[in-house]
């Protein structure tokens, strides 16, 4: 997917002007996390839980190596393939052979993130291969060439009278209008392309060392049939998603969908092992599992952000976070957005061209407290805001005019005369610039504060008062009986 | 091309971890031992509650004329004429093929793995067995194998799923035994498992819930008695 | 208990009646106060922008003006917050002063929670006739975990009608710099947020923390609300209106 995490600023504020989007943001907000609430509400220990699913994920980087070599290991024993790619480029051309090598048309898509992080489409595109995404939200984007605009629902900005449009202009259908109906068309069409297409391609919730085994949730069944219908499955999954046991696989069973929609389980959960077994009527003859690093190594190096790597890929963290439900997925300009978007796209890409992402947040820490595998986002967001600020190995931060403000108040902070001497100055200005209570006009950027609110006039500070007050109180405790 | 991927990302991620010591320990399994079956008696209220709110439809029944009239009512209600049939021992018991043909439903061809695909596509209904029925949650739990094919669950819009009382368990931490006793007894895991929640769904269009997807999307799940299979015919 | 008063920049500076009323609350509730003048600021700005090379200067100066007392007190959680969670975290590489910082963030309180958990008060005695809404401030609630204790206290200021708002938890917006470099986004943010505390049709909103107040409070100042913002502090302190 191309990067633009620049435009971030001029996106958020296109959304927030958008009507239908600000709507549709509030109500999946609200409506996934009382869901996700109830949810964990209704379980006996929902911190324990939680607690598993740290420790799972914090025992599978801890052993990343060793987990890495037994999947492959199991994949193979299993009749399975198990490529390895460092980046984005190495895991298309991988994929893109497999599908040259044999005679692939047509493939047919679950929704995929690191396929899209690896913009994996259109590579395939580019080989002349038509390529299906077969998830209903997705379709549709796809069909109107358009970005998703929300993880969980792609096409919640489009209304059911554009959707009908789209379809009758692009399937040649005529118009509906109840979701059913386009539902069904859409059913219609894309089974006709499982049924005829080559390969599917997945990405992963998780994979399980022990058995070589990949787990894949969703509500529609259209990952069921990409799994099922075509001869060649490949899944692409990055390195950090292995977990050790079937164990593990039971508490991300029960942590991911009701962390995702509120739900005890999706409606199909598949445990993918290796192709069909011999004289199977369906199923994949070819299972490809290529394991993508794309710079989670690199991650992995920095004890502090490791933990970025625990994502489950839930969305939770989005339904809570009240930056994105202001502005919503699109303006975070690539393939993650929200709190850990944040946090992992400067990181999987070269840092300045997402250096505005970690600042932008409020670090309310309302996604903290939603993580099923309680990942620190706010710590982390802070260590990211650090790095780009101070760590060579980072590009970016905040321009250079604030940066030197904040180290000129810094430096300030740490003289109390010159302290006090500078607020001096600044209530000068103040009876000078404010008028009934209030500032009238305030430089930028603090201006812009300012633009919509009200800033009270700067007064006697507390410092100076304090002299006056001690004498007070300390005459009101000597009245007080047994002062 | 590949195997020097294998190496350069596994040494960037051993040299990230600082050269971990490799513990086996860790891909033990901790949940082994005997599957904990609820028992056949028990009551089946949170069962029914759980496929209720999920929109699949439950029905017990006594025996096999129970089912039989139960499958004649599908039959009907749905116009069914093609069915794509699990070869299954339940199923066998039960003499479901039977039902079909007294019925006029033709079974769909299975013989022909090349044209199975297409074949599969024309069924109006699927019947298969399952594994397990997990009771917190009203997931029945799938496995493919030769005779199973995954598309009975997934192609037809109807999917009647029928299961024996002995054959609940708990909740999702219950699966793990039973995996792992699949595990020891066959040395791999089946090529797939499915945990099956109810029809297939989407909200994709203005967040509007519907059924049927991709997958079926009437889902019933049925449950015999299981002293009907422990009995010697 | 002597205390340490730890007065906020944005109160020293912009609300100072607020570091009265919170001398007054905590006389009132039997300490003894002392407000060591060279204080400046607890340095969250620095950190929260990155820049920790600075905020552990400011910090080190802080745990120099603090250290000595038996207790350190302010009417803010993000400053108290920045303190015991990040001081510590600011010094990891130098163990003498993480030392120092940790021995500073174990006695640096909250006002509302120093009252009630520490000092085992609840009823200061206060008056105030209104309908409030009280503001549970990110800083105060999930940050340092302070949500029943601001309620307790209210509870027991005789006349006070206390409400809560729709989506009580929702970030009001501010964030510091966010609201700065993201001024639009921070807007819509706060505009939601009053339209909560609006809905509730109190008189008063009332917040344990300073710059939630002059965020949102600012703001349905600029929009001509009635609503008249006040922080805990001054709360406490009323004798009847």
């Amino acid at each position: 997917m191309r990067i633009r995490c620049l435009e971030f600023s001029e996106r958020a504020k296109r959304a927030l002007g958008d009507e239908m989007l600000q709507q549709n943001l509030q109500r999946i907000g609200v409506r996934f996390k009382t869901a996700r609430d109830l949810a964990f509400a209704a379980l006996e220990d929902p911190e324990s839980l939680r607690e598993m699913g740290r420790a799972l994920k914090e025992k599978a980087i801890a052993n990343l190596p060793l987990l890495l070599e037994t999947l492959e290991m199991r994949v193979k024993e299993a009749g399975g393939t198990v490529h390895w790619a460092c980046t984005s480029k190495e895991a298309r051309k991988i994929v893109c052979e497999i599908a040259r090598a044999k005679g692939v048309r047509t493939v047919v898509k679950g929704k995929s993130m690191v396929t899209e992080e690896i913009s994996l489409n259109e590579a395939l595109q580019a080989e002349g291969i038509e390529v299906w995404e077969t998830d209903l939200g997705e379709f549709i984007i796809q069909l109107a060439g358009e970005p998703p605009s929300h993880i969980i629902g792609p096409a919640v900005h489009k209304s059911k009278e554009q959707i009908a449009d789209l379809f009758a202009q692009k399937l040649g259908v005529p118009k509906a209008e109840a979701p059913e109906e386009l539902t069904r068309i859409a059913r219609e069409k894309l089974r006709e392309k499982f049924l005829n297409s080559e390969m599917g391609v997945t990405g992963a919730n998780a994979a399980v060392a022990e058995t070589g085994s990949i787990l894949l949730l969703e509500n529609e069944g259209n990952i069921r049939m990409s799994v099922t219908m075509p001869r060649i499955l490949v899944t692409v999954m990055g390195i950090e998603k292995v977990i050790a046991t079937l164990d593990d696989l039971a508490v991300i069973l029960a942590l991911l969908p009701r962390s995702a929609t509120g739900q005890k389980l999706s409606a199909y959960s598949t445990i993918i092992t290796g192709p069909r077994a011999p004289g199977e009527l369906d199923g994949p003859e070819e299972f490809h599992l290529v394991l993508l690093d794309n710079g989670r190594s690199r991650i992995l190096a920095d004890p502090d952000r490791r933990q970025s790597l625990f994502c489950l890929r839930c969305g939770s963290c989005l339904n809570v976070c009240p930056v994105y439900r202001k502005v919503g997925g699109h303006a975070y300009g690539w393939v993650y957005s929200g709190p850990i978007g944040a946090v992992l796209t400067p990181q999987l890409i070269p840092s300045r061209l997402a250096r505005d992402l970690p600042f932008a947040s409020t670090l309310c820490g309302a996604c903290a407290e939603v993580c099923p595998v309680k990942i620190d986002l706010p710590k982390l967001l802070l260590i990211m805001r650090q790095r780009l600020s101070e760590d060579p190995n980072f590009d970016g931060g905040l321009p250079l005019l604030p940066r030197l403000g904040s180290k000129a108040h810094g430096w300030i902070l740490t003289r109390p005369r010159l302290y006090r001497l500078a607020a001096q100055g600044a209530r000068l200005c103040s009876k000078a610039l404010a008028r009934e209570g209030r500032w009238k006009w305030l430089p930028p950027p603090v201006g812009r504060w300012g633009k919509m609110r009200d800033i009270p006039a700067m007064q006697v500070p507390f410092s100076e008062r304090w002299k006056k007050l001690k004498k007070e109180l300390l005459r009101g405790a000597a009245n007080e009986p047994g002062g | 091309m590949s195997p020097e991927a294998k190496e350069k990302i596994l040494s960037a991620v051993e040299l990230a971890l600082g050269f971990p010591r490799r513990d086996e320990e860790i891909l033990k399994g901790r949940s082994t031992g005997e599957v904990r079956w609820v028992h056949p008696w028990a009551p089946w209220d949170s069962v029914e509650k759980e496929l209720s709110a999920l929109s699949a439809r439950f029905h017990r029944v006594e025996d096999r004329g129970q089912l039989w009239d139960l499958l004649g009512s599908i039959v009907e209600e749905h116009g069914v004429r093609n069915a794509l049939m699990w070869d299954h021992p339940l199923l066998e018991k039960l003499k479901v093929a039977q039902f079909l043909d007294e019925k006029g439903v033709r079974r769909v061809d299975t013989s022909d793995p090349e044209r199975f695909r297409m074949e599969a596509a024309k069924a109006d209904v699927g019947i298969t067995a399952a594994e397990a029925l997990i009771e917190e949650s009203g997931a029945i739990v799938v496995r493919a194998a030769r005779e199973m094919p995954r598309a009975a669950s997934l192609l037809p819009p109807i999917h009647v799923a029928i299961i024996s009382s002995a054959q609940r368990i708990s909740t999702i931490w219950d699966i793990v035994p039973l995996w792992r006793s699949w595990l020891e007894k066959e040395g791999r895991l089946p090529s797939a498992v499915h945990f099956i929640t109810g029809p297939s769904r989407t909200a994709d269009i203005e967040l509007t819930l519907v059924l049927g997807a991709h997958g079926p999307k009437v889902l019933h799940v049925v449950a015999l008695p299981e002293e009907l299979f422990s009995q010697r015919e | 208990m002597k205390v340490g008063l730890f007065i906020p920049c944005i109160v020293e500076q912009f609300h100072p009646q607020v570091g009265e009323a919170t001398a007054r609350v905590l006389v009132k509730a039997g300490c003894s106060l002392d407000y060591p003048p060279d204080q400046t600021c607890c340095g969250q700005l620095q950190y929260k922008t990155g820049n920790w090379r600075s905020a552990r200067e400011v910090a080190r100066h802080f745990i120099r003006v603090f250290e000595g007392f038996e207790a350190v007190v302010a009417p803010s959680g993000s400053c108290v917050a920045m303190v015991r969670k990040y001081y510590p975290e600011l010094f990891r590489d130098d163990p003498r002063q993480r030392q120092r910082s940790q021995s500073l963030a174990q006695k640096t309180f909250e006002l509302t929670e120093f009252l009630v958990r520490v000092l085992g008060v609840e009823d200061l005695g206060a008056r105030w006739r209104t309908k409030a809404v009280y503001h549970d401030s990110c800083q105060v609630s999930r940050a340092l975990g302070i949500k029943e204790e601001p309620r307790r206290l209210l509870y027991k200021v005789e006349g006070l009608e206390l409400v809560e708002m729709e989506q009580g938890d929702l970030c009001c917006g501010f964030g510091g710099s966010f609201s700065l470099q993201f001024p639009e986004i921070s807007e819509a943010m706060v505009a939601e947020k009053a339209s909560h505390i609006l809905a509730t049709g109190a008189e008063t909103l009332i917040s344990a923390e300073i710059s939630c107040l002059m965020n949102i409070g600012g703001y349905l100042k600029r929009r001509g609300a009635s609503i008249v913002p006040v922080h805990i502090a001054e709360v406490l302190v009323q004798q009847g209106k």
